[in-house]
């Protein structure tokens, strides 16, 4: 499906390298979960698939499904199914949440939105987000909490239905209620649609709604070190250091 | 900013008194408004004809303007005491033309903000914003306001020069300009959700000049003259 190789970007600004012979593979259905201290290109990952202009490709190949994203620009590659929830979604003016996706659905279906049954779509995905309806008619993320902000993408991809969904710190800045439905909701999409998740977290929290999953530690803009839900765990128990210096899982 | 019943308002004199109420204003030649009490005036304007306004004292006035600006023109603001005032203009440009706006401040105790968002419709245009605020001496307690922003669209000129004359102590005075292109990370936002590039353009164009404007003005803006395409 998403098959990362020999991946080095810098950063266009200062032409600092970020990630270096990066490689990861992720299959249908699988779930990969990117790990490490702040700062070291768990994010420039996620937007780096998307073409994001604030990266340039050094070296190496990100295809899905045999497509050679690093040709195609983020409108190509989002209409391939893939959805990027930001770390930290931005707010526009001018824009509702209901007017993008109509549009975002009208253009990908080259056909006129039901604007009834668009509605009642989004009034239902509100209800299980439990977030109120005025928001989709409000201006993007205008004026919401960071932990709103999550919720509103979560509808994206709820109206939206994307394959292959990256989640940048979707439980940063959620209390533990909203936690526990955000988990709740993407366990349901992860079962029902076949989906798979590159999900980059600091916490174990939103992993626990999660049957398997495999854990990368990145460092130096590649990943020295992978495992199975369990690394995760000692990660949160010992930290970073102790499970990059000691090369084995603590519970081995 | 909600749909307002308005009333229709066709200006033949050149001087008019506008008291207490909301109006869909229309004139075809250089006019002086006298404003008194709580007035709202929406304004599509095609004629480019300059206009002088007149806050007497205690009144508030919410002035929103959509702009199709072909020649130079000037709008002239006078302040008395204790009013509260709004200007919304959006002005949308066609060719190489100077909008001057002068704001005097009078007396004492006004609170005025003016708020504009302007683009070109051509390569080939430039538009030059002149905004001067004029605070004369012996004032008080007076707050001004200029937010004053242009986007190009298409390799286009736009000049915005917000100026601010001050003569007393006690006052706040802010003036706030951007001109700029499309915000990169907005674009970016847009298109990874599928959008394309030149609808995401449309909507931010859209968004720009929308959001000051009221639902009356809102449902005249051509699309077809501010197509990004």
């Amino acid at each position: 499906m998403l098959k990362i190789t020999n991946l080095t970007v810098t950063a266009q600004e200062n032409a600092q390298e970020i990630l270096k012979d990066f490689n990861l593979e992720i299959k249908p259905g699988e779930i990969h979960v990117l790990m490490g201290p702040n700062g070291i290109g768990k994010s420039t990952i996620c937007k780096t698939i998307f073409n994001h202009p604030d990266y340039e490709i050094k070296k190496g190949t990100i295809t899905y499904n045999n497509e050679d994203l690093t040709q195609l620009t983020p409108t190509e590659i989002s209409r391939l199914g893939i959805f990027l929830l930001n770390q930290n979604p931005i707010e526009i003016s001018g824009i509702t949440t209901a007017e993008l996706l109509r549009n975002v659905l009208s253009e990908t279906t080259n056909s006129k939105v039901d604007i009834f049954e668009f509605n009642k779509k989004l009034t239902n995905i509100c209800t299980k987000l439990n977030i109120p309806k005025e928001f989709v008619h409000r201006d993007i993320n205008f004026n919401m909490s960071g932990g709103e902000k999550k919720k509103m993408e979560l509808l994206q991809i709820l109206l939206l239905e994307p394959k292959f969904i990256i989640l940048d710190e979707i439980d940063s800045g959620l209390d533990v209620d909203s936690t526990k439905l955000v988990g709740q909701v993407l366990q349901e999409y992860f079962k029902e649609k076949e989906a798979s998740f590159l999900i980059v977290t600091h916490h174990q929290d939103i992993l626990n709604y999660f049957p398997n999953y495999q854990v990368h530690i990145l460092e130096n803009g590649k990943i020295i070190k992978s495992g199975d839900k369990s690394l995760s765990n000692n990660i949160l128990n010992y930290g970073f250091k102790a499970n990059i210096i000691d090369g084995s899982d603590k519970n081995e | 900013m909600g749909l307002i019943k308005m009333n229709k308002l066709i200006l033949v004199d050149d001087i008019c008194n506008l008291k207490t109420g909301t109006y869909d204003l229309t004139y075809q030649k250089d006019t002086t408004l006298n404003i008194s009490g709580n007035v709202i005036i929406s304004h599509y304007d095609k004629s480019n004809c300059n206009l002088n306004t007149y806050l007497t004292p205690n009144s508030t006035l919410t002035f929103t303007q959509l702009k199709e600006l072909n020649q130079s023109s000037t709008l002239n603001i006078k302040i008395t005491e204790n009013t509260k005032s709004t200007y919304n203009l959006v002005i949308i440009n066609t060719g190489e033309n100077k909008l001057t706006i002068n704001i005097n401040i009078l007396s004492n105790n006004n609170q005025f903000n003016i708020n504009i968002r302007t683009i070109n419709t051509t390569k080939d245009s430039a538009i030059d914003i002149i905004c001067n605020g004029y605070i004369t001496k012996n004032t008080h307690n007076n707050i001004l306001v200029e937010d004053l922003k242009g986007l190009i669209t298409h390799e286009d000129t736009i000049k915005i020069s917000p100026n601010i004359y001050v003569s007393t102590e006690d006052v706040e005075a802010n003036h706030f300009v951007t001109i700029g292109s499309f915000n990169e990370e907005e674009l970016f936002y847009l298109t990874s959700k599928g959008l394309s590039l030149a609808l995401s353009k449309q909507l931010l164009l859209e968004g720009f000049l929308e959001s000051k404007l009221d639902q009356n003005l809102q449902s005249k803006l051509n699309r077809e003259v501010i197509n990004n395409e």
